[in-house]
């Protein structure tokens, strides 16, 4: 990382930090909110935007993630640290075992087959399978996580963890990019057949791909359910996937500063502009499809080139 | 031992045999030549032998063992690697992360330095990155490092895929038409390095059209036409077989 970005992170982080202090408690919470949907937002980008995979699945592994933790704790008993674990091994054996037998489909195909995973998906949350999901209304009521003695049961204190797990996502993240895994995903996403004739393994690194953008995806889940103490099949439905799909492409593939300013848009901005009601949409909609037209690589689009100096000086 | 053989290796696609029961034997340390007219299969006989392509019968053998329908990556970790005839670089990408990814193989670094860097992938990243700057300077690419590749001239993004098969540290390259769309200046260029590359220990199979590099540069040629083989030897007993002569150039009509 160079002198210029780790200051824009900086300021990044520091105004997260320093934002509750100037913002009363419903602000709070749709920024907690933001920092969840930004943080499935960057793993679905680690399957969309860096290996290149059309998944229009992702609320899967985000919804497994949650009902792992509430039907855990509510129907079981556990407390909610002991669910964690579950909530991140789950949506990472789910997304080997779907991913395994589609992952040499090509774009489009896979676009399909992962929607009707996610249909089937929420259809299971909806029929109450096992009878442990809780139906269409899902599960109420999720005690708040203690650790130590401590009880993450106020607003900011929840907005703080889930500072903590993007702060923990943004470095797994920058590790993935500057690491040998991070640009197989690249090398096979650009020329599949390139990157076989080389030596990488492009089935290997698209289910490792799809593993840790699950796993990811699930801890937001966590964090999601105790945000709002409940979890419904609404909220990981087919439309919140497409809405993933759309922060990646809209905000720039692969550019985590792209994926944040993405997520942004789709969710902070909406409510700043909550009078306008309904109309709001409307625009976003027509903002959308200008960004594709003038912008075809996303608001912020990735920069390559990410060698180390010593290559680049004498 | 040779290094690779092909034994009676036959690839049909629908009903047209690309390659008619293909028997060639490749030395170490040489530079060996395939030519034959379009459509001759060429280019399928590198397909299956980097695993692009499962033959339908016969055999590849590299170094005694039998790699026929093998992956892809598998072969290429074996130590053959190849280039395109239609370049095939990461084109958005930079030209010392597209090396980068020859070194992918070498690079010691598990799945789990994708998500932690343990004081190995530091250790391991610099090596592997001075060795792409080795490459970058052995093909005069140095400067080039932070450039785009899909922007760079033709010649070069030949260069920077040549680069990418030898960081791989292959005991076979293949070369796909590695000459065309060059001038004649980076042909000359072309020369010098293939024969730096096997001076390095790498044996080189190639593909050419031009006929004046062929001949310059290869030791032992096969002409292939219609997927078969109708010639082999020295470069200069090929350049007067009549065989060959004809396939390329027709049969000459007899005036009655």
């Amino acid at each position: 990382m160079n002198t210029k970005n780790i200051v824009y992170y900086g300021i990044f982080l520091f105004s997260l930090i320093i934002l509750p202090f100037f913002l009363n408690s419903d602000w709070v919470s749709v920024m907690t909110t933001f920092i969840i949907y930004s943080i499935v937002s960057l793993s679905q980008d680690i399957v969309l935007g860096r290996a290149g995979m059309f998944d229009m699945g992702h609320a899967i592994f985000f919804g497994l993630g949650a009902y792992s933790t509430a039907i855990l704790n509510m129907v079981y008993g556990w407390p909610i640290l002991a669910t964690i674990p579950i909530a991140i091994i789950l949506p990472i054996v789910a997304s080997i075992i779907l991913a395994a037998p589609i992952i040499h489909l090509r774009g489009d195909y896979l676009l399909v087959t992962t929607i009707g995973f996610n249909i089937v998906f929420t259809q299971a949350l909806k029929n109450n399978v096992f009878g442990i999901t809780g139906g269409p209304n899902g599960i109420f009521g999720v005690e708040p996580l203690k650790i130590l003695g401590f009880v993450f049961s106020s607003q900011l204190s929840i907005y703080y963890l889930a500072f903590f797990i993007l702060l923990l996502t943004l470095i797994v993240i920058h590790n993935l990019e500057t690491s040998k895994p991070g640009r197989a995903l690249h090398y096979l996403n650009l020329d599949s057949l390139a990157s076989e004739c080389i030596g990488i393994n492009t089935r290997f690194y698209r289910l490792y791909s799809f593993a840790l953008s699950a796993a990811l995806a699930g801890l937001a889940g966590v964090v999601f359910t105790l945000q709002f103490s409940a979890v419904s099949p609404g909220a990981f439905n087919f439309i919140q996937s497409v809405l993933f799909f759309t922060i990646v492409l809209v905000g720039g593939p692969s550019s985590i500063p792209g994926v944040l300013l993405g997520t942004f848009f789709m969710f902070v901005v909406p409510e700043i502009f909550r009078q306008f009601a309904e109309a709001r949409y409307l625009v976003f909609g027509v903002a959308m499809i200008l960004i594709m037209i003038w912008r075809p690589k996303g608001i912020w689009p990735v920069k390559f080139g990410r060698i180390p100096n010593y290559l680049t000086k004498e | 031992m040779a290094l690779l053989e092909l034994n009676n290796v036959t690839k049909i696609f629908g009903g047209l045999v690309a390659v008619d029961s293909l028997s060639i034997s490749i030395e170490k340390g040489m530079i060996y030549g395939i030519i034959g007219p379009n459509g001759a299969g060429k280019t399928t006989v590198f397909n299956c032998i980097t695993g692009v392509y499962k033959p339908e019968k016969g055999k590849i053998i590299f170094k005694g063992k039998d790699i026929t329908g093998f992956s892809s990556h598998k072969i290429a970790n074996m130590g053959i690697t190849r280039t395109f005839q239609t370049i095939r670089l990461f084109n958005e990408m930079s030209v010392a992360e597209n090396i980068m990814s020859g070194r992918h193989f070498k690079s010691r670094q598990k799945w789990w330095h994708g998500i932690i860097h343990t004081p190995f992938y530091y250790k391991d990243e610099r090596a592997n990155w001075l060795k792409v700057k080795e490459y970058m300077e052995l093909f005069g690419l140095a400067r080039l490092a932070k450039m785009t590749a899909g922007s760079q001239p033709y010649g070069v993004q030949r260069k920077i895929e040549m680069a990418r098969a030898l960081a791989t540290e292959p005991e076979l390259l293949i070369l796909d038409e590695p000459a065309a769309g060059l001038n004649d200046k980076e042909r000359l260029e072309l020369v010098d390095t293939i024969r730096k590359i096997r001076d390095m220990g790498v044996t080189i199979l190639l593909i050419e059209h031009n006929m004046d590099l062929v001949m310059n540069i290869t030791e032992y040629i096969s002409v292939l036409n219609f997927g078969k083989k109708i010639a082999e030897g020295k470069p200069e007993d090929i350049q007067n077989n009549p065989v060959v002569i004809e396939a390329y150039l027709g049969k000459e009509e007899e005036d009655e």
